[in-house]
């Protein structure tokens, strides 16, 4: 794969990463704020800014080519524990999201097939990619390619055709009296801070394209300017759906319903649209998952095996190579996630404080690019964002000010965001200061045994993994020892 | 910080390639994965290959600046100082600690990467025991 083909690889895991079957949630979370034209703002603002964050994170790859992103920019930029908050913060955002995620699909799959039950659906949408990746399978390239590309033609398409057979709006619908329909222009003004912070959600996953680099040669050009490329993409894509969506339904309706699209589809092809929307998002999905528990359960195992989570996250499947402690680790609490969201119908909350903790998160990604300019300025860097240092230092402190503002912005929801940001946080906070304990804990014990009892140790521990295989665990190895006698090793 | 001991690199991929072809484990692990693992070491510019062949490194071999094919396949691509090669090879730096240092680059499909990773593994374990 190379040329052009290679580029169309990198865009479709960009764009395809963050076009999850979420984002018409949150979209329907905007119109709960605002009127149509005032989403539209807010979606090519957050368009713009995440275009520029992701130059940054371009010239972040093209100095640490194929690393596991976010843990080896920020541990560069920030340290040890700065960047372990992050992490775990991060993390904590990719299970609450993927509980989000398959209870939208449940949801869509109740709306095209009312009958199904929504837990043991979520359940089972969770086990099955579960169990690909535990398989060891990995969804083809072009297979991704056109899955992304598929779902991204169906909404553009759909978009058009909305607008053409407009509704609601159909004199005055560029006219923006027609689309403020409540709220004037200062109103507008002051939500769109947050209506921009909460439409980041709309492009968030872009940066998992970072470590799938063919070749060195890819970080100089191709990975960097991949990404802004799907953001914008991705925003034409969600502007037209905007659009075509508040052309055939009330903003009432589109805000009423977390799956807008089933509606939306439903108005515009008849009867046939709601199995439309299920393919959508049945493609959305599955490459979404496949990758996201793939990329996420590669973090946790690289976590695991700095000694930062416990050696059982960094089992190995001897057949597949497979890291089975991560995966199952990572499905259990997306499971759990799920059943929260499912019992809580939190949904939107969700997605709310998704928003907040991803704002923060860039808005590191954002500092870190200048903190190792400073700090490394002879390190390599094949590519270098073409965005000026000062309009850096302005997302920089922007980003968390609008994570901060989507907290407090959803109408009806008093509290419960900052509140449960505040627990994500604090629990972010505590695994590091768990992982750096434990860290210490067994340097101390490194330090202090002898050489040949820690041998012996590590040499009970590989008995006990063999014995265990005996059992019927052969296909398992423990990360346990690996673990450990990296901290002996170092 | 992670100095090799004595040997030069093409020394500690052959000390390599013999605990690889005599690893029941690493031979489960390999089974259909026929790779050309380039090694590409940034400071001195050398490159050697590692070609697994029907579950064994059946090649140690010099490669020259342009005596791969990029658009291989089962080309795996790892590249690092030299320092960190040997370290690597010889089972002194897990390579997903490397990854994470940002010190190894490996261009790939993403199973071959959690292959290496678990080959890795398992020559770490076989070293303790």
């Amino acid at each position: 794969m190379k040329g052009l083909r290679e580029l169309f690889f990198y865009l479709s895991v960009g764009a395809g990463m963050a076009l999850a079957t979420s984002v018409f949630t949150m979209i329907s979370g905007l119109f709960e704020v605002a009127s149509s034209l005032w989403v539209v703002l807010g979606v090519v603002l957050a368009g713009a800014f995440c275009a520029v964050i992701a130059l940054s994170v371009g010239e972040l790859a093209s100095m640490y080519p194929s690393a596991p992103g976010i843990r080896t920019y920020l541990k560069m930029a920030f340290g040890d524990q700065s960047s372990l908050i992050l992490v775990y913060l991060y993390l904590i955002f990719v299970v609450v999201i993927a509980g989000m995620e398959s209870y939208m699909f449940a949801r869509v799959v109740g709306a095209v097939f009312p009958a199904a039950p929504t837990v043991p659906t979520v359940l089972g949408l969770l086990l099955f990619v579960m169990a690909i990746n535990l398989a060891g399978f990995e969804l083809p390239r072009t297979m991704q390619m056109l899955t992304a590309s598929g779902c991204i033609l169906v909404i553009l398409v759909s978009g058009v055709l909305g607008l053409a057979a407009s509704k609601l709006e159909t004199a005055g619908l560029w006219a923006a009296g027609g689309l403020l329909d409540s709220g004037g222009s200062a109103e507008g003004l002051m939500l769109l801070p947050a209506l921009a912070g909460m439409a980041v959600f709309l492009y968030m996953g872009f940066e998992w394209v970072t470590p799938l680099g063919l070749r060195p040669s890819s970080y100089q050009r191709k990975i960097p300017w991949s990404m802004p490329v799907a953001v914008a993409i991705l925003a034409l894509t969600y502007c037209l759906f905007t659009l075509g969506a508040a052309s055939q339904l009330s903003r009432p309706s589109i805000a009423g319903t977390p799956v807008p699209q089933v509606l939306y589809f439903g108005a515009l092809y008849g009867p046939r649209g709601p199995y439309f929307a299920l393919a959508l998002s049945v493609s959305a999905i599955f490459s979404t998952f496949n990758a996201g528990i793939m990329g996420g359960s590669r973090l946790i195992f690289a976590l695991s095996r700095e000694g930062n989570l416990p050696g059982w996250c960094a089992r190995r499947s001897i057949r597949t190579g497979a890291p089975v402690g991560a995966i199952l680790l990572l499905g259990v609490l997306a499971m759990a996630s799920s059943v929260l969201v499912v019992a809580n119908q939190a949904e939107l909350l969700a997605a709310v404080i998704g928003a907040s903790i991803i704002c923060f998160v860039y808005g590191a990604f954002m500092l870190a690019v200048l903190v190792l300019r400073r700090r490394k300025p002879q390190a390599r860097r094949p590519f270098r964002t073409p965005v000026a240092a000062p309009v850096q230092w302005v997302l920089v402190a922007l980003l968390p000010l609008m994570g901060l503002q989507i907290l407090v912005s959803q109408p009806g929801a008093g509290w419960a965001p900052a509140a449960g940001a505040a627990v994500c946080l604090v629990l972010a906070v505590l695994l590091t200061r768990r992982s750096l304990w434990a860290r210490a804990r067994r340097a101390a014990a490194a330090a202090a045994a002898p050489a040949e009892e820690m041998s012996a140790e590590l040499q009970a521990e590989l008995a006990a993994a063999l014995a265990d295989e005996a059992d019927g665990l052969s296909d398992v190895m423990t990360g346990e020892i690996g673990g450990r006698s990296a901290a002996v090793d170092s | 910080m992670w100095a090799s001991q004595g040997l030069d690199l093409p020394g500690v991929l052959h000390e390599f390639q013999s605990m690889f072809n005599c690893d029941s484990r690493v031979e489960k692990l390999t089974r259909n994965w026929d790779r050309f693992v380039l090694l590409d070491s940034t400071d001195t510019g050398e490159k050697w290959a590692l070609v697994v062949r029907d579950r064994q490194i059946t090649d140690v071999q010099q490669v020259e600046a342009n005596g791969y094919d990029e658009d291989a396949d089962d080309l795996v691509h790892l590249q690092a100082d030299e320092d960190v090669l040997k370290d690597i090879f010889s089972g002194r730096y897990d390579p997903a600690r490397a990854l994470v240092d940002g010190s190894l680059a490996v261009f790939s499909q993403d199973r071959d990467k959690v292959k290496l990773e678990a080959i890795a593994f398992v020559m770490w374990k076989k070293k303790l025991s």
